[in-house]
């Protein structure tokens, strides 16, 4: 059957249906309204269809998009936690600092109040166990300048004196230690003490005053600090504030005791002054 | 239902199918740049397949879709899609099976054809003379998305001729 089939040379067929295809054009420029009309019928045919299609290309491309958003917002996700634990890291850092600074800060003011002596810092970096310290180790030594009986402070007050002085470390004897002693006034007065550490008062946080006169003024709240009489103690440095005084039993003395300006359960900056108290005067009795 | 009417039907709906891809699914995809010519792909490959009288019919009915679609002269591109199916069935005598080349390569050369017919017929006779620029711009990109079109959909089309080849021998073995 396909054999008895007239086939129609093909260039005929080209040849017909490139004029038709031309005639088509000729008509449509004569007569837009032609081709409008052809168009319309095709397109009510296939714009419903066109219109849902456009829907789903719509939706594929927008979940692709998603998912491309998804992946730049787990990245960046990822790129914040590493930044977010960076940023905690520098904020403890910063907080020390911070604390630091706050702790310099206070030593540095009071500085300014002795600003005549020549002073160094330093760090305490060992204590005696224990909470309140008796003993402690710096992180200067001679190397810095420091030598034995060197005065040291904290928190703006005396805490002690240089017992050791090492190459780069150095001991400091505390002034709540039994065997401490200074010898002390008032600031106002001038009314001579001693300050001298105890075992039995340091849990209450005080050290003893001592050997006052009698009738020496000497009143609840009064500044104590180092007196000029002393072989160690550079002068005019606080001690803290004098408590309690009362008459001793043998009616020619009075005592009491000081509550320490520092803090001696907390101390880890100090200053050290470096200016050695001129030697030749003479000790005051009781003192070291 | 006879198997010739079944094989019309398979390509009228493959042809359709084209031509909803490319100017329904395509052309809403936001972020393509370039449509690839589903319907030159499917001229041509129909074409190789069948042979030039089948390659003419799909291709005039191809090229009056495109015009139907174009807001310009139809018959238009009725004329260039003529001449491509007959040009691909030419190559029907060639065609082997499961070879992927020889399409590829025709399609790419009448994507070619096809633009340098709409460029010069449409903007060399208006003035327009900067062919690189649109050989750069439009005919190059439209090349390489319908080959890649050409590459993905090639074994389907090819998968539905053998099915409607088997649907025939098998009509044709009741007459004997």
């Amino acid at each position: 059957m396909k054999d008895k089939k007239f086939k129609i040379p093909i260039r005929y067929v080209l040849f017909i249906l490139t004029f038709f295809c031309l005639m088509l054009m000729a008509l449509t420029y004569i007569r837009p309204a032609f081709g409008a009309s052809v168009r319309n019928a095709v397109n009510s045919v296939l714009t419903p269809m066109q219109i849902g299609l456009n829907k789903v290309g719509t939706r594929i491309s927008t979940e692709i998009l998603n998912f491309t958003k998804l992946r730049d917002a787990q990245e960046e996700n990822e790129q914040m936690k590493v930044e977010i634990d960076r940023l905690k890291q520098e904020n403890l850092r910063l907080y020390e600092g911070k604390y630091e600074l706050d702790e310099l800060r206070e030593l540095l003011a009071l500085r300014d109040e002795y600003a005549q002596y020549e002073m160094t810092g330093a760090n305490v970096i060992q204590k005696e166990t224990g909470n309140w310290f008796r003993e402690f180790t710096i992180d200067k030594g001679t190397d810095d300048g420091i030598f034995v009986d060197a005065n040291v402070l904290a928190n703006g007050a005396l805490v002690g004196r240089v017992i050791y002085a090492g190459k780069n470390y150095a001991k400091v004897l505390s002034l709540i230690d039994d065997t401490s002693n200074v010898g002390a006034m008032t600031l106002e007065n001038s009314t001579y003490c001693v300050v001298s550490g105890s075992l039995a008062d340091y849990e209450r946080g005080l050290l003893q005053l001592e050997y006052t006169e009698k009738d020496a003024v000497i009143n609840e709240g009064d500044l104590i600090v180092t007196s000029h009489v002393s072989n160690v103690y550079l002068p005019g440095l606080a001690i803290g504030y004098a408590t309690e005084m009362t008459v001793n039993p043998d009616n020619l003395t009075k005592s009491g005791y000081l509550t320490p300006m520092a803090d001696f359960s907390n101390i880890q900056k100090v200053l050290v002054i470096m200016t050695k108290k001129a030697s030749g005067e003479e000790g005051t009795p009781g003192e070291q | 239902m006879s198997s010739k009417i079944i094989r019309f039907l398979c390509t009228l709906f493959m042809i359709l199918f084209g031509y909803f891809l490319q100017n329904g699914i395509f052309s809403s995809v936001l972020f393509l740049q370039t449509l690839p010519n589903v319907l030159l792909f499917m001229t041509v490959t129909y074409a190789f397949l069948r042979g030039p009288y089948v390659g003419i019919a799909v291709g005039f009915f191809c090229g009056f879709l495109c015009d139907i679609l174009s807001g310009g002269l139809i018959g238009f591109y009725t004329l260039i899609y003529l001449y491509i199916g007959w040009f691909s069935g030419l190559f029907n005598r060639f065609f082997y099976l499961d070879e992927l080349v020889l399409p590829l390569i025709l399609c790419g050369i009448c994507d070619f054809l096809y633009g340098c017919y709409v460029y010069v017929l449409q903007f060399l006779l208006r003035g327009h003379f900067n062919f690189p620029l649109y050989l750069q711009k439009i005919i190059l990109p439209e090349m390489v998305y319908t080959l890649i079109v050409a590459i993905v959909l090639y074994r389907i089309v090819l998968f539905i001729h053998n099915k409607c080849d088997e649907v025939e021998k098998r009509s044709a073995r009741k007459f004997v």
